[in-house]
């Protein structure tokens, strides 16, 4: 039996902008009773009906288009997942709170944002949420060794992986092809129990391209 | 004001507002005493409203209805007798406008009735307009085409909507909105009752979960930001710019991981009779702009000191990751993103403007935004 950690999850922003309820029916439909959803902000509300399993992340919320996550560094919002604060928004000398799972980032983010706070919250045995499209960003930058890049790959505490394409600098969501940098690896996390969540933007992308992106993991 | 001559085919046509001929021959008339654009403009609105044509004549009237309009239509406008907004003709005759202030007895006077027989929508908010002022325009008014009238952010109270569900000279109204009144669910009830009207919507400001401002809010919305801010900082370039004819606002929603989903306003500016989003470059990032179909002669300067068509609009209040998601995301094109060279790629047109000053909003491409509520908590804090 499949259970809810070992399995693919689509995020809702996949169709950000659509309804919550057509995103939600048109994911399911990509691959019926196999896949997870990830609630994520940025779909107009509307009633979800949804058969599998479902994670939180990042300010979604039922009743508008987002919910603020931190007020002046302090977490306002709750969920399985979530960003830290932009840099602007946090206050001098911020610290994460302990029992959240933050999601690795790139510049402009208070924490997780390059190779030595990566190494930090691995120090301190922080339970993260890998996204290799931001890893990328980082690499881009200059910011992340492969020293670290290794060391997080083999992390004992990956609670999610998100997977997309950057380009760049810029975190631009796009599809994902099998020799994209960390889609292996991803697939490795998935088969030893860890939910991966795939986020790439579908709006352009036909029926069976989107089949394609799901096929990659299931 | 309106010559008393003219008060029996202006009543002729409002009885019988779908027949062209009616107004083909007051079209005559006009002609036949001294006030031949505004017969042409009838004939024009006519022909264009009628049977299909070739595009090149459609093409042809267009470009000579809005001559007339840029000629013609601050008179046209003003022959009420006070000044309003919003004006929209239909057909040849003055079908919606917007008094710029709230003026009773000239509205309900009888050398007033004439011209406004012929009206479909009433746009009276934020008028300050009582319950005695109501009952007095409901009690003496006859337009009888008039569909759609706008009565939010007043001083009304049931008695008002007592007085209006009285009115005997308003058989096709269908659309009321009254939401900015100390009215409830009861004002429903009181107007759906009355039977001598065809009621369909009545507008009390209700959202459902997960919106922040009804259909008729979010169009109220945008009616007042292009009259008080857009239109003006338009007319500043037309005046600027002789040979400008057109302007359009194009509006863009852009995703972030943070779901920072603000929605971006651009204005292009253009001589043609209406504008094109398609070749139109980048604001930002052409150190050699390409060839702009809008902009043969003129070379608009910005305010990076580059030329091209694309102005933009931070001068006027716009607020891209508030209020402008409401108002405006349900224009934009989906899957917006800031990754993009030529305008067209990401961004929509929302609003024509024309250098006569009307406009012609243009169809919602994702109606389920208009009026989301962009973030929870976002309506208290404004509040």
């Amino acid at each position: 039996m499949i259970g809810t950690n070992d399995m693919l999850y689509l995020a809702l922003s996949c169709f950000q902008g659509r309804r919550m309820s057509d995103a939600a029916e048109t994911l399911a439909a990509l691959a019926p009773g196999r896949i997870g959803l990830q609630l994520t902000p940025g779909c107009a509300p509307s009633p979800i009906t949804f058969p599998g399993p479902t994670r939180t992340h990042h300010g979604f919320t039922p009743h508008a288009l987002r919910a603020p996550v931190w007020r002046n560094g302090r977490q306002v919002w709750q969920g399985d997942s979530l960003h830290p604060p932009r840099t602007q928004e946090a206050p001098e000398g911020w610290q994460p709170p302990a029992d959240v799972i933050l999601e690795t980032m790139y510049p402009g983010y208070a924490a997780l944002a390059n190779g030595e706070q990566l190494t930090a919250a691995m120090d301190e045995g922080r339970w993260l949420a890998v996204d290799v499209a931001h890893l990328e960003i980082q690499r881009f930058h200059g910011l992340l060794d492969e020293r670290t890049r290794n060391r997080l790959l083999a992390y004992d505490r990956v609670a999610e992986v998100h997977v997309s394409t950057s380009k760049d600098h810029r975190d631009s969501h796009a599809r994902i092809t099998r020799i994209d940098w960390g889609i292996d690896w991803a697939r490795e996390k998935l088969r030893a129990g860890t939910p991966v969540i795939l986020e790439c933007y579908m709006h352009k992308l036909s029926d069976e391209e989107r089949r394609e992106q799901v096929a990659l993991f299931v | 004001m309106i010559d008393p001559r003219e008060q029996p085919f202006l009543t002729t046509i409002a009885e019988n507002p779908r027949d062209q001929t009616a107004r083909l021959v007051y079209a005559d008339w006009l002609e036949e005493h001294d006030q031949a654009p505004r017969a042409e403009f009838i004939r024009i609105q006519c022909e264009l409203a009628g049977s299909r044509m070739k595009p090149i004549q459609y093409q042809s009237l267009r470009v000579r209805e809005r001559d007339l309009l840029n000629e013609h239509r601050s008179d046209w406008c003003e022959s009420l007798g006070f000044p309003i907004d919003d004006a929209r003709f239909e057909r040849g005759l003055l079908a919606q406008f917007r008094p710029r202030e709230w003026h009773l007895p000239t509205m309900v006077s009888g050398a007033c009735q004439p011209a406004l027989a012929n009206l479909v929508e009433l746009d009276l908010s934020n008028m300050q307009l009582t319950n005695a002022d109501l009952a007095t325009l409901a009690e003496m008014v006859r337009w009888p085409n008039l569909r759609k009238l706008i009565l939010s952010g007043n001083q009304l109270t049931m008695s008002g909507v007592e007085a209006l569900a009285g009115a005997k000279g308003l058989p096709s109204l269908e659309t009321v909105y009254l939401f900015g009144n100390s009215l409830d669910e009861r004002a429903r009830d009181r107007l759906l009752l009355r039977t001598a009207f065809q009621l369909k919507k009545i507008d009390l400001g209700e959202c459902p979960d997960g919106y922040c401002m009804s259909a008729g809010q979010t169009e109220l919305a945008r009616r007042d930001y292009l009259r008080l801010h857009l239109i003006p900082f338009v007319r500043n370039y037309f005046t600027q710019y002789p040979l400008l004819q057109s302007a359009m606002l194009c509006v863009a929603q852009f995703w972030n991981d943070e779901a920072d989903d603000a929605v971006h306003g651009q204005l292009v500016v253009s001589e043609r009779y209406e504008p094109v989003v398609e070749g139109v470059g980048h604001s930002y990032e052409d150190d050699h702009p390409p060839p702009d179909p809008n902009l043969p002669n003129t070379k608009i300067v910005r305010e990076y000191g580059e030329t091209g068509s694309v102005v933009s609009i931070w001068p006027t209040p716009w607020d891209d990751n508030g209020e402008a998601i409401p108002v405006w995301a349900a224009y934009s094109p989906e899957e917006g993103s800031q990754e993009y060279s030529e305008l067209s790629e990401v961004f929509a047109p929302a609003v024509l403007i024309f250098r006569h000053e009307g406009y012609e909003m243009q169809p919602m491409i994702r109606p389920h935004l208009n009026g989301v509520r962009p973030e929870w908590g976002w309506d208290d804090r404004n509040e």
